[in-house]
């Protein structure tokens, strides 16, 4: 799975933004973003953005929650994404784990932080839940590759 | 030709495994982060003597600190009103008694009892020399014990010490492959009070971490691993109650003596006492961790309370040989306890609750089942086990992310979210992929109906739950879930899910060799991995035990309990007993031998149903009573749908507020309200079954086997 790190163009960000986007929407926004080669943030300067939430140890992964992330800027949020992935898809432990794109992550915490019960959950269980079904995710949305 | 319910198993068994592998992707997830980290060697280590860890240590009696027979010194800590506290104490459970644990009598401490401990707590009085905790801890040594006296420790210097040290950050974060950085085990030695309140460092810095962790999690790489400093330690409190001595990394209470009060009681809610930064001026917390312990083999903790720490209570990693007896963890904003990656773990007669996750939560514990690496680990043995203890008042009562051959025994379960989740959502950076061989016997998993979103919630919950469940395992391999008592849950009393994934590459010490799912004959094709084996018997369902009733606790934070009728009912229905995704490779996966709330087996509920032709069977559609004979069902579509949207927050736009009834209070069984809610969610699955997302997952799978050449004999 391609994932580009804080980059987006904003009409892609702004219709992942919207809740309930359709399976079709997103995944047209998906092929445009790859098109698009994982082009500009939405400020055009994200290298700057730091990731939200409580630093603890190096990381805001342990700490960042919903209530951050409804805060955030675009760039902020995609930066927090980038820390998130970085401590979830660890790849020193032989076992690897499917990541979720910049688009998906931001489905998920815009869906799921929207929730107003929410507030104080944890992004990185957010994340790591929905990784966990995310190829199940793709076949239900018709974007898993054919079957061999 | 037509095809027969043979022909269909076998369909959906091996179109499953091509989904899988054709996925091609594994686990992923976690609920904790943490440095890489490794399995301590399982034997003794006797270059300590008595040997550290190669087993669970035994706690030395409170009478020996008294006399100083055994090995090791003895420091004692106390408060200027210690002695007081004690004997006022001693004096109240010799009269009056006391709950060890809210669902246990009171009981009362035998004159000879009080008179022993009134003693040993005059001697105490006269030989204390610690104000502190952590100071009496950075005194001891090898076999060392420290005895606290009643009152309430802060530890203020250790509250002093700044979070993200600049001493140690970033100069001593240690950075894994993926760049990720955490803080290393120097780290924690060097600024130990950074993030904890007391800080117990077991093993000497030896060497700078591996610049590439091994894969292999199979003991601490040698590198690493210095020698015992502070192994064999006990740390205990003196008084007759656990609540006597309190560890306190919380502030802001309205009445800081009052053990059940919440940190930042005093005017600050719950979600602001979380977002408050951290640090001096934190309304809540004054650390993230009342007690770690690193590395600390044989360390014993004994009748205290933990409480106030804005992640967990107690946390030990990569330690061998951990007992934790008669301790309390109370507001702890994560989890209770925390292990990870810890072995001869025992934690009993505990009691916790006010925790954002879980009470208890044995994370990445060792692979010591059925497919261990036999050169590592000789004999096949449970490595932690979790007993007597009351979890309570929280999101989940335990959890556990691969919390591999651990045994929950003997617990009361009750006024949670979710009692018990111990899943596979968590590979890299949690050792042991997939969770396999938990054993969940001779509990009671009552009343878990606690609603933890509703807009006055006691606590902030971290975490996604499902109201009103027993027992969830997203994930696990065999699993043993037998003779419990499960009644009162009003959504599920157990629920069965797979997690949809696969191991890729080769397994090499972190992963599992092998695992309880079908291996698939497909060239290229991993193995799927999760929910396979798990087995249910012997379990009494939906019937109140005889002489049970209600009992302080039960109704904590305002949790649902048929318990508090005017008359105790003999049943209390779940839910539904059993709920099970039938994920197609889910094989031999099997309920037997249980009964529901009329002690027969035709009172059991299950979706799917129990089948009409009698015990001891399996048939597709149905839940699947024999063992060996049981498969998945290739019709998945809908409950797959269904667990997206629980678990991925994704919605399929079916329903306004979506499909997934987790996050909403259920009805009681047996209402009204609670028949016209099943009405209308069965419903809903067959309005799910015919969406566009359901059938894509059934076509895939169809269009799958229909390319499989099942070969000779097939």
């Amino acid at each position: 799975m391609r994932t580009c790190k804080r980059s987006r163009v904003r009409s892609i960000w702004d219709r992942a933004n919207k809740r309930h986007l359709g399976p079709a929407a997103l995944g047209l926004a998906a092929a445009a973003m790859a098109l698009a080669g994982c082009g500009s943030s939405p400020s055009g300067d994200s290298a700057e953005a730091e990731p939200v939430g409580q630093e603890l140890g190096g990381s805001v992964a342990q700490l960042a929650q919903c209530s951050d992330w409804v805060g955030a800027t675009p760039d902020e949020k995609l930066a927090t994404i980038e820390d998130i992935r970085s401590q979830v898809n660890r790849e020193d432990a032989g076992v690897t784990a499917s990541a979720l794109s910049d688009e998906r992550a931001l489905e998920v915490f815009n869906n799921g932080c929207a929730e107003p019960f929410a507030a104080s959950f944890r992004l990185n269980v957010m994340y790591a839940r929905a990784a966990a079904f995310e190829p199940l995710r793709q076949i239900a949305e018709g974007e898993a590759p054919p079957p061999p | 030709m037509s095809e027969g319910p043979r022909d269909a198993i076998r369909r959906g068994r091996i179109a499953a495994a091509v989904v899988i592998g054709a996925m091609a992707i594994p686990a992923v997830a976690s609920g904790h982060l943490e440095r890489p980290s490794y399995w301590p060697d399982p034997a003794p280590d006797r270059a300590v003597s008595p040997a550290a860890g190669g087993a669970v240590p035994k706690a030395r009696s409170l009478a020996s600190a008294v006399n100083g027979k055994g090995a090791g010194n003895v420091r004692v800590v106390c408060k200027r009103d210690s002695l007081d506290l004690a004997l006022k104490s001693i004096k109240s459970a010799n009269k009056r008694g006391f709950r060890l644990r809210p669902s246990l009598p009171k009981r009362k401490i035998s004159d000879q009892k009080a008179k022993q401990l009134r003693h040993a707590n005059r001697v105490f009085a006269r030989e204390c020399s610690f104000g502190s905790i952590q100071k009496a801890v950075d005194k001891s040594r090898n076999n060392d014990r420290i005895v606290i006296m009643p009152g309430r420790y802060t530890e203020p210097k250790s509250r002093k010490a700044p979070v993200n040290d600049e001493r140690c950050n970033p100069s001593l974060l240690q950075k894994d492959q993926s760049g990720a950085m955490t803080p290393s085990y120097r780290y924690q030695a060097k600024c130990s009070n950074d993030q904890n309140l007391i800080y117990i460092q077991g093993r000497a810095v030896k060497g700078e971490p591996l610049a590439e962790p091994d894969p292999d999690r199979h003991g601490i790489p040698e590198q690493e691993l210095g020698r015992c400093i502070r192994c064999n330690l006990q740390i205990e409190g003196s008084g007759a109650r656990p609540e006597d001595v309190l560890l306190d990394a919380g502030k802001g209470y309205k009445d800081a003596q009052r053990r059940g009060e919440r940190p930042g009681s005093k005017g600050t809610s719950p979600e602001d006492c979380l977002a408050a930064p951290d640090g001096q001026d934190n309304p809540c917390y004054a650390k993230h961790v009342v007690i770690r312990g690193d590395r600390t083999d044989g360390f014993v903790g004994r009748n205290f309370l933990l409480r106030g720490a804005k992640e967990h209570g107690y946390y030990t990693e990569e330690s061998d040989g951990v007992l934790l007896d008669r301790v309390k963890f109370f507001w702890n904003a994560d989890y209770g306890h925390l292990s990870f990656t810890t072995d001869h773990n025992v934690v009993k007669n505990c009691d916790g609750f006010g925790s954002g996750d879980a009470v208890v939560y044995p994370g990445a514990a060792p692979q010591t089942g059925e497919f261990r690496d036999e050169g590592f680990y000789k004999k096949e043995r449970f490595n932690t086990v979790i007993k007597k203890c009351d979890l309570h008042g929280s999101a989940m009562g335990y959890s556990g992310s691969m919390g591999n051959s651990v045994r929950v025994t003997r617990n009361n379960v009750y006024g949670n979210a979710n009692g018990l989740t111990s899943d596979t959502i968590s590979a890299p950076g949690h050792p042991g992929f997939p969770a396999d061989g938990q054993k969940v016997d001779h509990n009671l998993f009552y009343s878990n109906n606690l609603d933890i979103y509703r807009d006055d919630a006691p606590f902030v919950p971290l975490v996604p739950q499902a109201i009103g469940t027993g027992i969830m395992w997203p994930g696990m391999n065999d699993g043993e879930f037998s003779n419990n008592r499960v009644f009162d849950n009003w959504q599920y009393g157990t629920l069965l899910v797979a997690i949809p994934d696969a191991v890729a590459g080769e397994s090499d010490g972190n992963a599992d060799s092998q695992n309880h799912c079908p291996a698939t004959a497909l060239p290229g094709v991993p193995a799927a991995s999760t929910s396979c084996a798990n087995r249910y018997h012997a379990n009494k369902m939906g019937a109140v035990p005889n002489g049970f009733g209600p009992h302080p606790a039960l109704a904590k934070f305002g949790n649902k309990s048929g318990l508090l009728d005017d008359v105790v009912p003999d049943q209390l229905p779940n839910g539904v007993d059993f709920w099970w995704d039938e994920f197609p490779t889910s094989n031999n996966n099997c309920w037997y031998n249980n009964t529901g709330p009329d002690n027969t087996r035709d009172s059991l509920t299950g979706d799917p149903p129990l089948n009409p032709a009698g015990a001891n069977t399996s048939l597709p559609g149905f839940l699947p009573e024999a063992c060996a004979s049981a498969t998945g069902s290739p019709v998945y579509g809908a409950k797959g749908v269904l667990l997206l949207e629980c678990f991925a927050e994704w919605e399929s736009g079916l329903a306004p507020d979506g499909n997934c009834t987790w996050y909403d209070m259920p009805a009681r069984p047996g209402t009204p309200a609670a028949r016209a809610d099943q009405a209308e969610f069965e419903a809903r699955m067959r309005d799910l079954g015919k969406t566009p997302e359901a059938k894509r997952i059934d076509a895939y799978m169809q269009e799958v086997a229909g390319e499989v050449n099942l070969g000779p004999g097939e």
